[in-house]
């Protein structure tokens, strides 16, 4: 909690004929994140390049690109898959290279099938289109072709014309763009052209086909219908494949992909003619068994150390260490950017306070239990990680908001049978709620109160992570800087106590003015202001600008009332809407029409709240990460450290 | 200019209830308008940006909302008008 | 409406957005240096875990070798270039036409060349790269003539028609085709001025990216003809640069490359091109210089493209970098076919 695993930095070195040795059992274990070797001359590695791939590479991924267009072809993937039982990577090994090539052939020739239809089919229709064209022409079409003596003119037409020349003509006004038809003597062709082009005339051939443009419409019709239940019949011949492979094809992939992994490890490595060198992270705890492991494997002729971290130049990389209950947070700080290894993990308040904030927003019962049952019916569709992470936070917040409802009092917008035990955010639509109407502005004060806390414990978090990350004057300042900001806030609030008085916070006001309309509060906090200014300015003077964001801050936890309030008054008045204008005014007189405005009544209700429980998560989730992110984080969190991301795999297929 | 008003009390407390929900719903209206402004530019490249890499669509979710600050005042300045 | 909605700075966000998050998913020059370590069809698995996916997976079962790797690099360029049209607005995406024509050029001139040696239709299709104003379709069909005085006839109407017809029938009586491809750029470069100089919003910086790619290429050309003596280089230069063509005829014509690096410093005035011609003077190869002019040209119009951040640069700045990406990987595969080693391949890489 708080902090990252703690890693350990290993150098392994040894000759190349190790390479392989050494290459399994890192892979195996699956703790090794690899620092990737770049040439660039770097102190030490003068003359070390990139190592080549192990034997076996290449054959292996030409393999893998048949199985994977293979699996593309069939549309299997291996994400969207989920095993039945693990299979013996020796005998995918030995089917592999017995029924690959099998299956490959009958792909390549399903393939070939439909690729020829789907050919045909689009040159059938292109013809169709085509011929469809001249459909109202009479005869066959082979009338309209090759003459000696005579130049046959077909095409679109604006208009209808007549040719100056002695001809045969048919036209058509019922197709777009209209259809003429001429046919004139050789010697007038020219003539008869130019007139044409000028009644802008544009040539489309005759299609070269034999037998009436409508029987031949027909014939294209209906061998088109043909073809396409013959590539339907060729589809379910591809489907029974798939499902006779799939399982197999994705065992292929992933082992082929773990076995490919393994042999171009050396192109992370640096290496010189004989030897190679093997950089990169392991979690502290499990060094020791994996050094162990290393030697055995290679008899002992390789050097393993551990290697000091120099946090200057090294970028650790960082592996959450919280215990389980906090996991599913760590998605929202992944979000924003993993946490650096020597910085405060804030996983911890975020686990805590996000769920909070969004009771405290949504804080009603009913909307709670909705999306508690979202949060387990969505299980099926959102799978992996990250998606079981998400759904777990939100199985928190709804928890939360279900423990804010019963304060507050709500379920979809009308009351409990109890008072509000926090604040009433019961609003006066409808003329339902009675009682007090909403308490503003003691929750104006609640939520500002959370935003004071909130800020100093950001401040304070701030504090730690200078005083642990820097050094020397620039430490001293950073922490000044911060307690300056501290003491500002904290002052500025001490001088408005001075001055008003305001429900649930400490009232000073009605001590004796002492000097120019301040009284002693007021003094006190005027000099704290200054101290803090002077903290800030210190630090670095443009910050001074930046004073005005302790207030805006403080009142942007304003959210948690106002967005609450919002999301309580739509459901107020959709409750109005469809009770009291529809419901009720027709249940007093039943009949036919009424129980149609009823239903119209009951469906109101249910596609508002549904439109509101949208809103609610929308509004409830992002405020809540949004205070986090912009108002919490800002004050000490900066991030940007680099996921753990071990060499090796999780095998979902198949086992040894 | 010409037609003569008699303001009894009930009028000037009616009119002054109207003022104050006119000055609410101007804040909200107002300060609502600004958002949109603010949005119409984070909007168009949060769109594109997921539509490239959907991994990020949760933090480009976040980034949207960010100016809604702006509104979410507005609604505080008018609901401590008008309770 | 539709039309107001699209030019609104909306769309313009959105779609240099995109092209930005893109220009990030290409290969980093990490990736280069490890592939220079693979096998050929290790690199063809490597790219099909990438943006290349598709393409692979798909003509793996009709292609193999490097066959594969060249349709598949090119059916992706040109449906990324597709795509890139798709998605951007109103004035960018008749820029990007216009830009994109250069693919006509190389398209029509291979076709030609193609029928005038003779080769099968099959053979000039795979060089072909559809990423143009000239779809799919018009090209197959261009393939299909006889012969390429009737390629020639089958382009009329589309632009290149009065050039070709002038130029072509001397082409192909000297057999050299290097004088009318000079004469089609000059052409397609003057039209895009022509294009960024109409006064819409946006010319102004489409306008300038087209300045400097003339800058280079006329650069380029110049020092590639500096071991070739050719006296009269006016044919070969393009008009619209930071250089008229007489003053381009006054470089080239000076003595000693000194001279040469001289004058262009004291005129494109882009700190890395300094740095670059500071080098150059230390004996380079022809080649190695143009690389690294090209590589000059890239980070210079990134630069332009953070200037001017919702424009048409981050646009172009993508398809210039997929260009060089899918050129860099063809000519790793190519390299490794022929089992060139890969210090050398390496040379030919712009990263």
């Amino acid at each position: 909690m708080l902090k990252a695993k703690t890693m350990s930095r290993l150098l392994i070195a040894a000759s190349k004929d190790k390479l392989d040795l050494v290459v399994h059992e890192l892979y195996r274990h699956n703790i090794f994140h690899i620092e990737d070797f770049v040439e660039n001359e770097d102190e030490g590695y003068e003359g070390f390049k990139i190592g080549m791939p192990l034997s076996g590479a290449s054959e292996i991924s030409s393999d893998l690109i048949k199985i994977r267009s293979i699996g593309s072809t069939f549309g299997v993937s291996k994400d969207a898959s989920e095993p039945d039982k693990k299979s013996s990577s020796v005998q995918i090994a030995q089917r592999i290279e017995h029924e690959l090539p099998e299956i490959e052939k009958e792909v390549l020739e399903l393939l070939g099938e439909k690729n020829a239809i789907a050919a045909r089919v689009r040159e059938y229709e292109q013809r169709l289109s085509e011929v469809s064209l001249f459909a109202s022409l009479p005869g066959d079409l082979s009338l309209y072709r090759d003459y000696d003596q005579c130049t046959v003119f077909s095409g679109h037409i604006p208009a209808d014309v007549d040719l100056p020349v002695p001809n045969e003509k048919v036209f058509s006004g019922t197709i777009s763009g209209n259809l003429i038809v001429a046919v004139v003597a050789q010697e007038n062709a020219d003539e008869a052209e130019r007139f044409l082009m000028d009644a802008g005339f544009q040539s489309v051939a005759v299609p070269r086909e034999d037998g009436t443009a409508e029987e031949r419409v027909n014939w294209y019709t209906q061998e088109i219908t043909r073809l396409n239940s013959e590539m339907g019949q060729v589809d379910e011949r591809i489907n029974a494949q798939k499902e006779k492979h799939a399982a197999f094809l994705v065992a292929c992939d992933e082992l082929l992909t773990a076995e490919v992994e393994k042999a171009e490890a050396p192109l992370r490595f640096a290496t010189t003619e004989e030897t190679f060198v093997a950089e990169g992270w392991v979690p502290s705890d499990k060094m020791e068994s994996l050094i162990a492991d290393i030697r055995s494997a290679t008899g002992g002729k390789v050097f393993v150390t551990e290697i000091e971290i120099d946090f200057e130049k090294d970028s650790v990389p960082v592996e959450y260490d919280n215990p389980d209950l906090l996991h599913p947070t760590e998605l929202l700080l992944d979000v924003y950017s993993r946490p650096k290894y020597t910085e405060i993990d804030p996983t911890l308040f975020m686990s805590i306070l996000f769920p909070i904030f969004f009771g405290l927003i949504l804080g009603d019962v009913g909307y709670g239990i909705i999306l508690l049952a979202m949060s387990f019916g969505l299980r099926k569709f959102l799978t992996g990680d990250a998606g079981g992470q998400l759904l777990n936070t939100l199985r928190n917040a709804s928890i939360s908001s279900i423990i804010f409802g019963l304060l507050y009092s709500e379920f979809l917008g009308f009351a409990l049978p109890w008072d509000p035990l926090l604040f009433s955010r019961h609003l006066n639509i409808g003329g339902h709620a009675g009682g007090h109407g909403p308490a503003v502005v003691e929750l104006m004060v609640l939520s500002a109160w959370i935003g004071i806390f909130h800020i100093t414990l950001g401040r304070i978090l701030g504090i730690i992570n200078h005083s642990r990350q820097d050094h020397g004057a620039h430490r001293q300042k950073a922490i000044l800087g911060n307690l300056g900001w501290l003491l500002t806030m904290w002052g500025i609030l001490v001088i408005i106590w001075s001055m008003a008085a305001i429900p649930l916070m400490p009232d000073f006001s009605g001590m004796a003015p002492v000097l120019a309309g301040l009284n002693m509060a007021g003094i006190v906090g005027g000099v704290i202001v200054l101290a803090g200014i002077v903290g800030i300015g210190q630090e670095n003077a443009l910050e001074l600008l930046e004073i005005p964001t302790i207030v805006s801050h403080v009142l942007s936890y304003a959210r948690i009332l106002a967005v609450g309030l919002s999301s309580v008054a739509i459901a107020m008045v959709i409750n109005y809407i469809s009770i009291g204008l529809f419901i009720e005014p027709a249940m007093e007189n039943l009949d036919i029409v009424s129980i149609i405005i009823i239903i119209f009544g009951i469906v109101v209700f249910i596609l508002g709240h549904l439109f509101n429980t949208a809103l609610g998560l929308l509004g409830g989730g992002l405020h809540s990460i949004r205070l986090h992110y912009v108002e919490f984080f800002t004050k000490f969190y900066r991030g940007g450290g680099k996921k753990y991301n071990p060499f090796g795999m999780k095998r979902k297929f198949t086992e040894d | 200019m010409v037609a003569e008003t008699i303001m009894t009390v009930e009028v000037a407390e009616a009119s002054a209830a109207g003022m104050k929900a006119i000055g609410a719903g101007l804040a909200v209206g107002l300060t609502g308008i600004a958002t949109g402004i603010a949005e119409m530019a984070i909007g168009p490249a949060a769109v594109g940006a997921t539509a490239e890499n959907k991994d990020i669509f949760g933090l480009v979710l976040l980034l949207t909302v960010i100016p809604e600050t702006i509104v979410i005042f507005g609604l505080v300045v008018a609901l401590l008008m008008i309770f | 409406m539709a039309e107001v909605v699209n030019r609104g700075p909306g769309s313009y966000i959105y779609a240099t957005t995109r092209m930005r998050v893109r220009k990030i998913k290409l290969v980093p020059r990490e990736d280069y240096l490890r592939m220079l370590n693979m096998s050929l069809p290790e690199i063809t698995r490597f790219i099909e875990e990438t943006q290349y996916k598709a393409e692979i997976d798909e003509l793996s079962s009709s292609f193999s070798g490097i066959d594969l790797m060249e349709v598949a690099l090119s059916w992706n360029l040109a449906k990324e270039y597709q795509k890139v049209l798709d998605i951007t607005p109103g004035i960018l995406k008749e820029f990007t036409q216009n830009y994109l024509r250069r693919w006509d050029i190389q398209n029509v001139l291979n076709i030609l060349r193609g029928k005038t040696q003779g080769l099968s239709s099959g053979k000039i299709k795979a060089v072909l790269i559809p990423a143009g104003g000239l779809d799919k379709d018009l090209l197959d069909s261009l393939l299909n003539e006889d012969s390429p005085e009737r390629v020639v006839d089958a382009l009329k109407g589309t632009g290149f028609s009065s050039l070709l017809g002038e130029e072509f029938p001397a082409a192909q009586e000297s057999g050299s085709f290097a004088r009318l491809e000079n004469e089609l750029y000059k052409q397609y470069f003057a039209d895009l001025i022509v294009a960024a100089k109409s006064g819409v919003k946006g010319g102004v910086a489409f306008l300038e990216y087209i300045r400097f790619e003339i800058d280079i290429r006329n650069i380029q050309t110049l020092f590639r003809l500096k071991t070739g003596r050719v006296s009269d280089v006016r044919d070969m230069m393009i008009e619209g640069g930071s250089f008229t063509v007489e003053e381009l005829q006054r470089l080239a014509g000076t003595e000693s490359i000194d001279d040469l690096i001289d004058a262009v410093k004291s005129r494109v005035r882009v700190a890395p091109l300094d740095a670059l011609l500071n080098e150059v003077r230390e004996n380079m190869s022809i080649h190695e210089i143009e690389n690294r002019l090209t590589c000059v040209m890239l980070e210079q119009m990134e630069k332009l493209s953070k200037r001017h951040p919702f424009s048409i640069c981050p646009i172009l700045v993508y398809l210039k970098k997929k260009r060089y990406e899918v050129e860099n990987l063809r000519a790793l595969a190519r390299g490794k076919e022929s089992n060139i080693p890969s210090e050398r391949i390496q040379d030919y890489l712009v990263m």
